[in-house]
């Protein structure tokens, strides 16, 4: 039995509800979106907290031994180690992540902002030949569109996301939800977001599309609706 | 009938004898379905376990204890399906119901556990202990947390008092071979 060590991280001391952004699959806190949220907070007094799964960023681990269930844990470590009320920021299997965590822990949740979040991403993003490519091989690399490398998906990380899959059922969550999602995004189609306002148990859910916007809503208008919608909810 | 499949669930799942879908099917004729996902359970068919525990659930004039357990029932058919948000569900509902069931936080600690959730790992299986202090499975757990959690001595502890509670059984061998290999 292994401890696991703690995700390398960075704490912004402010005002709360603290922010706490949940990064993509293989992505890290030094980001796009988590830094210039992170520069929003400075400016702003707001507290912000940034962190790295394990196996990526600043964090110890390898990256082939993660899975969905480990990064949660990660988040939850993140969680339980704040003060009070958090704003989970999640993009895309972060917006996942931060669904689930939401669930474990409504007590320290005060309101979740997902970008183009991907619960469930291990089902419908892969292809029948990709799945068995890695039930069979145990891995399949993909060309990545963000960068040189490959992205890996092991069988244990593909396992581990289909056995928390979310949609399909009403989702146990109460608190404000706000999703962005681009009607261009290549990677999660958009009309998965329609389907996510609906299972959320919440009443108070707003989904604001996007209709020029990618998979990454990287831009800078696309940082300044995120950043408006997160003052609209702490106000 | 239920306490038995239970525990048979918690070791590593046997060969199914011939006889489980056969039991299971009488049980389901007979309109047992508590007993009938159990049997599905013990046969390895957690879809048909999660559809028996579905249907018995759906009775209006269950008692409290009753509905606790079948919501355990069900919890264990969805982690064995590996439909883990679910069985959270099922699991949360038990723990409301049995408030005094060991099986029930040991249940709750061991899927938090799975899914990385350490705090309420350590939370649920403190009450496990408290609640059936000398169940060798509950020990076991204990000390696989305790470990994960970096406390080797106490892990090492916890799983010696699990093979002191149940000598010569299947369960102190797991453990003694847990304390050896740490």
């Amino acid at each position: 039995m292994k401890t696991r060590a703690a995700p390398a991280c960075r704490i912004r001391e402010g005002r709360g509800p603290a922010l706490l952004f949940l990064p993509g699959y293989a992505s890290d806190m030094a980001g796009t979106k988590a830094c210039a949220l992170d520069q929003w907070a400075a400016r702003e007094g707001r507290a912000m907290i940034r962190f790295d799964y394990g196996g990526c960023g600043e964090s110890k681990g390898a990256f082939e031994e993660q899975t969905l269930d480990s990064w949660l844990g990660d988040a939850l470590r993140m969680i339980d180690a704040a003060e009070g009320p958090l704003i989970l920021v999640g993009s895309s299997m972060g917006g996942w992540l931060m669904l689930l965590a939401a669930i474990v822990r409504p007590d320290r949740i005060s309101a979740l902002v997902g970008i183009a979040a991907a619960p469930d991403f291990t089902d419908w993003g892969y292809s029948k030949a990709e799945k068995t490519i890695i039930r069979t091989q145990g891995r399949l690399e993909q060309p990545s569109p963000y960068g040189d490398a490959p992205t890996l998906t092991t069988r244990a990380f593909w396992e581990s996301g289909e056995s928390a899959k979310l949609l399909g059922d009403e989702i146990a969550i109460d608190c404000p939800v706000r999703l962005l999602h681009g009607l261009a995004d290549a990677e999660v189609p958009w009309r998965n977001a329609l389907e996510l306002v609906e299972q959320l148990r919440s009443d108070d859910v707003q989904l604001t599309l996007v209709k020029d916007g990618d998979h990454r809503l990287s831009r800078d208008g696309d940082i300044a609706l995120l950043i408006a919608v997160i003052e609209s909810l702490a106000a | 009938m239920i306490l038995f499949a239970t525990l048979l669930a918690v070791q590593a799942a046997p060969a199914a004898p011939e006889n489980w879908p056969q039991s299971a099917a009488t049980y389901e004729r007979a309109g047992n379905h508590a007993a009938a996902g159990n049997a599905w359970l013990a046969a390895g068919d957690f879809a048909r376990a999660r559809a028996a525990f579905d249907t018995a659930l759906a009775s209006a004039t269950l008692p409290d204890a009753a509905r606790g357990q079948l919501h355990l029932d069900r919890g264990r058919a969805l982690v064995l399906a590996t439909d883990l948000v679910a069985a959270r569900r099922d699991f949360d509902k038990a723990l409301e119901l049995l408030p005094r069931e060991g099986f029930a936080f040991f249940a709750s600690a061991a899927l938090a556990r799975r899914q990385e959730d350490l705090r309420r790992a350590q939370e649920d299986i403190a009450q496990a202990v408290a609640l059936a202090p000398g169940d060798p499975d509950i020990l076991i757990e204990a000390g696989n947390i305790a470990a994960i959690s970096g406390e080797i001595d106490a892990a090492k502890a916890l799983w010696l008092r699990a093979a002191e509670a149940a000598p010569g059984s299947d369960a102190a061998r797991r453990a003694l071979a847990a304390v050896a290999a740490n």
